[in-house]
């Protein structure tokens, strides 16, 4: 293995091992595959990354490695879930307290992300990457950016009914748009 | 730009992004500055976002994870699970090449087989069998109107019955000797499944060799042989 390709393996595991593990665990909901994930998509960059010319795209080149990956693990135990049925949310959402969310720990917003649609939470968890453009973010997702940006806002729409649904009192049964329990198991 | 439109666009808005200073993003915020109701909403929109960026940048990185993703580049790729897939895929190939693979056949005439019924046909003193199958074909055989080539003798019954039975490369190969316009013969018969790798025509062959003529044919189950040294042209009479 030459020294420099070692080296720039080294430092952009540094960079970007943690963001993409967080991503991978929001996106599969545990630690195992979320590491097997994050492993997968540098094991592939290893073997294929040196077809990338534009290296400042090694960020979004891993996050839409690590997309796929995720994707094609679920087309292979067959839980996809059909983009085109899920109902539109266009409806302003519900507003929640900013001071319930602050109180929330990462579980608890961990597991309020794994109730919604799949396809509204992957941008949702790239929107957290502050330095993915949208127009990244939308090659990552493989969609059009205002595709994107009308998936996210929906995305918001459904965390905050999820939340919603969540906090002391809250009715989960009740409610326009509500989220469904997905079975995730 | 009215309300809801402003909204739609500042639930995107990122302060710290490159795309902060698009020209959308500009004249909604222009909007944020001269409506209290939306500046109210867009302050709460903004905390919900950052919320939601501590919580993601809360979840633990597993200990050992960085250390795990550099020690598993250097691993050898046939230690990789995804090449273990490749590996199982080339032994199920490598399996189904080994079934439907053709093998290498080689003619009767030049097998080990042909040279060993040549040899045994040398000693013919030490040739004798018995039993009532053999008999039987063996009268048949001496018929000067019998053509040996439309012979179907009953190789399980002949063993059985006492024909004389040798072993070769550990597969069965039956013998019967006849004689025909005062020459002897010996007439040979294995199984085609116990030499599968041998050929032969369905039409008799008569094959010169030093220690005598080889005749050799076959059926759908069986392979046949002929030593004999009687003369070519007499012997072709025969078949």
């Amino acid at each position: 293995m030459p020294a420099m390709a070692t080296d720039e393996f080294t430092q952009l595991v540094d960079a970007h091992y943690q963001a993409l593990f967080r991503f991978a665990f929001s996106l599969a909901k545990n630690s195992a595959d979320a590491g097997d994930l994050t492993q997968q998509t540098f094991l592939i960059w290893a073997e294929r990354g040196h077809r990338l010319r534009d290296r400042a795209k090694a960020k979004t080149w891993l996050f839409s490695t690590l997309y796929r990956e995720f994707l094609r693990g679920r087309r292979q135990a067959g839980r996809v879930t059909a983009w085109e049925d899920l109902d539109p949310q266009d409806a302003e959402p519900p507003a929640v307290e900013n001071d319930f969310v602050a109180s929330l720990d990462a579980g608890s917003l961990a597991d309020a992300l794994q109730q919604i649609d799949e396809v509204y939470r992957a941008p949702l968890l790239l929107f957290c990457q502050r330095d993915l453009s949208y127009k990244e973010m939308a090659e990552v997702l493989d969609v059009p950016v205002g595709t994107v940006m009308s998936r996210l806002s929906r995305g918001k729409a459904q965390l905050r009914t999820v939340l919603l649904g969540s906090r002391p009192g809250g009715d989960l049964g009740a409610g326009p748009g509500l989220v469904p329990a997905r079975d995730f198991s | 730009m009215n309300t809801q439109e402003a909204k739609l666009i500042l639930r995107s808005y990122r302060p710290e992004s490159a795309e902060a200073g698009d020209a959308h993003y500009v004249e909604a915020l222009g909007m944020v500055e001269t409506d209290a109701e939306l500046r109210a909403w867009f302050e709460r929109e903004q905390e919900f976002n950052r919320m939601l960026v501590a919580g993601q940048e809360q979840i633990a990185v597993p200990a050992g994870l960085r250390e795990r993703l550099l020690t598993a580049r250097s691993r050898p790729v046939w230690r990789r699970p995804a090449w273990w897939g490749v590996a199982a895929a080339f032994v199920v190939l490598g399996a189904i090449a080994a079934v439907v693979w053709p093998r290498p056949q080689q003619p009767v005439a030049n097998s080990a087989l042909a040279a060993f019924v040549l040899a045994d046909a040398q000693h013919p003193k030490t040739h004798g069998g018995h039993g009532a199958e053999e008999a039987a074909f063996k009268a048949s055989l001496k018929q000067t109107t019998t053509r040996l080539g439309t012979q179907s003798p009953d190789f399980p019954s002949l063993r059985e019955s006492g024909c004389r039975t040798l072993q070769h490369d550990g597969r069965d190969v039956l013998e019967v000797c006849f004689k025909r316009n005062g020459a002897g013969l010996h007439f040979y018969i294995a199984r085609r499944e116990d030499f599968p790798a041998l050929v032969a025509g369905s039409t008799p062959v008569v094959v010169d060799n030093p220690a005598g003529h080889l005749v050799v044919w076959a059926d759908q189950a069986y392979l046949y042989i002929v030593v004999t040294n009687l003369e070519r042209a007499q012997l072709e009479k025969l078949l």
